[in-house]
């Protein structure tokens, strides 16, 4: 029994001590670098470093991950006009923080496009990440919504609990040693050759799947709610998404907003569900009625057949390729 | 919770064992049976303590009234009260939506369309753990009606041996006579932790269900989700590997609750013994799920005539056994169709006295590996139609094979891997792991930390991949 106590406390000890390591890194170096250097990066901060710095848009993007993939390319905006503040696993806290920075920096723009996530809905969402811009969710959300403590005790505990299970993550782990291996090299050679390996590491961030195996994960993705596990209405939520643009549409941004699409398998398998399907009904339901209140523009566009979008222009269940983004893009805004 | 979870290794378990170690007596019965129903309200959804606790406290009762009563009419009434409820909560969490599809599927094959809230209501969630709790308190009930157990007389003990979590949800499905006594015993001396058999097992159950079990399970998926596109390399090894998935996750849950029984000093039946070594289809259901087998012999099988009766009636009784046992795995025509299967297998092994005389051992373990692996087919298919489309890709009714993916090597592999381990080695309750030496425990290590690394594959911040 000692020997097995002494292997695993030492391989416990070694993979979490990469991943601090690799936490503590990106803390001791400047912003910019660790922004160049690093995967694992906190993208809220990013984003709100990017509106601070640049013109003001005409066409801001807000989303997760989903939209990430939104260029200018289809707004009919140059680029410079153009910003994509879409996070991953966007929360309505993060599109009001969002907005608030933005407005903050007098860069209120034209066309804000929404890329709605169901989860957004759900009382079961992704991790509080919005908790790095808690400030500006505090004000922003403070102002409109009565009693709106930012984050409560719950969130709070369950962000520094996500936050420690990190550190036992195969995925974190590959990517704390990547981005240590790259921080060494940097130190060794020069700030160049370190972007050089991050533009050569870039393209192994969505590796290309075999059709079997993007089917799988979008199958699985599906069965396990599409992102929405335990789907439950958030009231909450849901109020300050409808006084977020209340807000928005005063200050006269014209809103097109929809529901992103799903890999067909994906889609098919979440609807499989019944409580699932409801809840993806229940959402519809919602935007379609804020939307008819307030003049926002909504699609839902949840099945790729009305874009139209293939299966193999899909990354996995749920993120589209551009091909597939530039598409719908132009359809909402030009349309 | 789900034993391979960060929440339930790092905060529950400690705090759930740390607090047990120190208590005595009733305290220490009541801790056990409080963090027992923690753990199950966060097995899924709260509510799902509701039923269990309703269970529990209606067969406590009804279990005394049965021993109070003198009257042979009233104790099988009230027998038949105990019955009706605990098969009614199976009926209606568990068999309501499939009797409402059937109905339904049977209607409107005569043009005559089913009510549609009738639909609505029987789709309800299943609670975790249902069918095996129900099935404790019922042979409980059953052997007090039969004088065969005296009536749990302290009620937090019953709800301990009810909810004891490490079989709560997904067995072993444990007897009153087994658990029960063990929580008097700690109850009344304290826990005597069995550290290095429980923390052992424990892992070799984690790592069984997360290097395996899961990645087989990832590879497989894909596969079987176009069975009608399925060539025939690829369906055996979908097949072989479901054989491998479904025996790794199954008996690795079952050791890690068999070991976290030792750590709170209680030792769980045994649910799985080697099952593909087995001779013959008999011998199979002495290896596999024994707990299960176990109970559907005593309360089902017996009660039925078992085997003292006309050859006829009891080929009925196996049959009529192992379809309801099939049906008990899952609310779907298709286990029923595995359990016709295995019926059919113990029935024509019967037929066959000179089976054991005139098939060499090596011919036995083989064909019977194959013929229950077939039967994999019907219990892992959502529909009658996929099985047909399976067991067609099998016969290469869509070709030999369409060229080689990494995936399909990578599932070769775990399948024989897999194999090797099933059929070569001693199973994980045949090792003495009080006596593993240092090479053994070194990979153990090894394996339990990758195990933990993967069960935690997905990042819950890591920006590039949301």
């Amino acid at each position: 029994m000692k020997v097995f106590t002494v292997v695993l406390v030492v391989l416990l000890a070694v993979g979490v001590g990469v991943n601090v390591a690799a936490m503590c890194g990106r803390r001791f170096i400047d912003p910019a670098t660790a922004m160049m250097l690093y995967r694992n990066v906190d993208d809220r901060l990013a984003k709100k470093a990017a509106i601070m710095l640049r013109p003001r848009p005409r066409v801001v993007v807000f989303g997760s991950s989903r939209a990430l993939g939104i260029t200018s390319r289809a707004t009919g905006v140059t680029s410079d006009q153009f910003l994509n503040a879409a996070v991953g696993g966007a929360a309505v806290e993060d599109y009001a923080a969002l907005w608030r920075v933005l407005e903050q920096h007098g860069k209120v723009p034209e066309i804000a496009l929404f890329s709605i996530d169901p989860w957004i809905f759900s009382r079961t969402q992704p991790p509080p990440r919005w908790r790095s811009l808690a400030p500006e969710v505090a004000a922003s959300l403070g102002q409109s919504v009565e009693g709106a403590p930012v984050p409560t005790v719950a969130e709070e505990i369950r962000y520094r609990w996500d936050a420690f299970t990190e550190l036992f993550s195969f995925n974190v782990l590959r990517a704390s040693a990547r981005d240590l291996r790259r921080l060494w090299r940097a130190r060794a050679r020069s700030a160049e050759a370190a972007a050089t390996m991050a533009d050569e590491d870039y393209g192994q961030h969505w590796p290309a799947l075999s059709p079997a195996e993007l089917r799988r994960r979008a199958i699985e993705y599906g069965r396990e709610g599409g992102g929405v596990p335990d789907p439950h209405w958030d009231e909450r939520r849901a109020a300050w998404l409808k006084r977020l643009w209340a807000a928005m549409r005063a200050r006269g941004v014209r809103i097109v907003a929809y529901v992103p699409p799903y890999h067909p398998d994906a889609l098919a398998a979440v609807r499989e569900d019944p409580a699932h399907r409801a809840f993806l009904e229940a959402v519809d339901r919602f935007l379609v009625g804020v939307a008819g209140t307030l003049g926002v523009t909504f699609v839902d566009v949840a099945d790729p057949a009305t874009i139209p979008c293939a299966a193999d222009e899909f990354w996995d269940g749920h993120h589209a390729k551009t091909a597939c983004l530039d598409r719908l893009t132009s359809r909402l805004l030009h349309t | 919770m789900l034993f391979n979870s960060l929440e339930f290794l790092l905060l529950f378990l400690p705090l759930a064992l740390v607090v047990a170690l120190r208590l005595r007596g009733q305290p220490l019965l009541s801790w056990i049976a409080g963090t027992s129903v923690v753990f199950y309200a966060f097995a899924g959804h709260w509510w799902f303590i509701v039923p269990m606790l309703a269970t529990t406290v209606i067969d406590y009762a009804i279990a005394h009234a049965i021993a109070r009563s003198p009257v042979a009419r009233r104790r099988a009434a009230l027998l038949a009260l105990s019955l009706t409820v605990n098969l009614g909560l199976l009926a209606y969490f568990k068999y309501a939506g499939l009797l409402t599809r059937t109905v339904a599927a049977a209607l409107g094959s005569l043009g005559v369309a089913p009510d549609s809230r009738l639909i609505a209501w029987a789709q309800v969630t299943l609670p975790a753990g249902l069918s095996f709790y129900t099935f404790q308190t019922l042979s409980y009930v059953i052997d007090v009606w039969r004088g065969q157990a005296r009536p749990e007389q302290n009620f937090v003990r019953f709800l301990g041996f009810i909810s004891f979590f490490p079989h709560l949800v997904a067995g072993p499905l444990t007897r009153h006579h087994q658990l029960i006594p063990q929580l008097a015993r700690i109850a009344e001396g304290g826990i005597a932790s069995r550290w290095r058999a429980g923390i052992l097992l424990f892992c070799i159950g984690l790592a069984k269900k997360t290097l395996i079990a899961d990645r087989i399970g990832n590879l497989i998926d894909p596969l079987l989700g176009q069975t009608i596109e399925l060539d025939m390399i690829r369906g055996w090894l979908a097949l072989l590997g479901y054989a491998m998935q479904i025996y790794f996750d199954f008996s690795g849950y079952s050791d890690m609750a068999i070991g976290l029984g030792r750590l709170f000093g209680i030792e769980l039946p045994k649910n799985f013994d080697s099952p593909y070594k087995a001779e013959s289809p008999s011998d199979f259901w002495r290896r596999w799920h024994i707990t299960l087998s176990l109970w559907l012999r005593d309360y089902l099988y017996i009660p039925l005539g078992g085997n003292r009766c006309s050859p006829a009636r009891q080929k009925f009784n196996l049959m009529a056994t192992m379809v309801l046992g099939g049906l008990w795995h899952g609310a779907n025509w298709t286990f029923a169709a595995w359990g016709c299967w295995h019926g059919l297998l113990l029935v024509g092994h019967h037929a066959v006295p000179a089976w054991e005389r005139r098939v060499s051992l090596f011919w036995r373990r083989n064909i019977t590996f194959l013929l229950v692996t077939l039967g994999w087919v019907f219990f892992r298919s959502d529909t009658f139609e996929h099985a047909g489309q399976w067991f067609g890709a099998l016969v290469g009714a869509n070709g030999l094979g369409r060229g080689w993916s990494p995936e399909t090597g990578a599932l070769l592999g775990l399948v024989l891997i897999g194999l090797a381990i099933v059929r070569g080695f001693p199973n994980s309750l045949e090792m003495d792991l009080e006596r593993i030496g240092p090479v053994p425990q070194t990979g153990l290590a090894f394996a339990t930390v990758a195990a933990i690394f993967l069960m935690n594959y997905r990042s819950k911040f890591l920006y590039f991949q949301f």
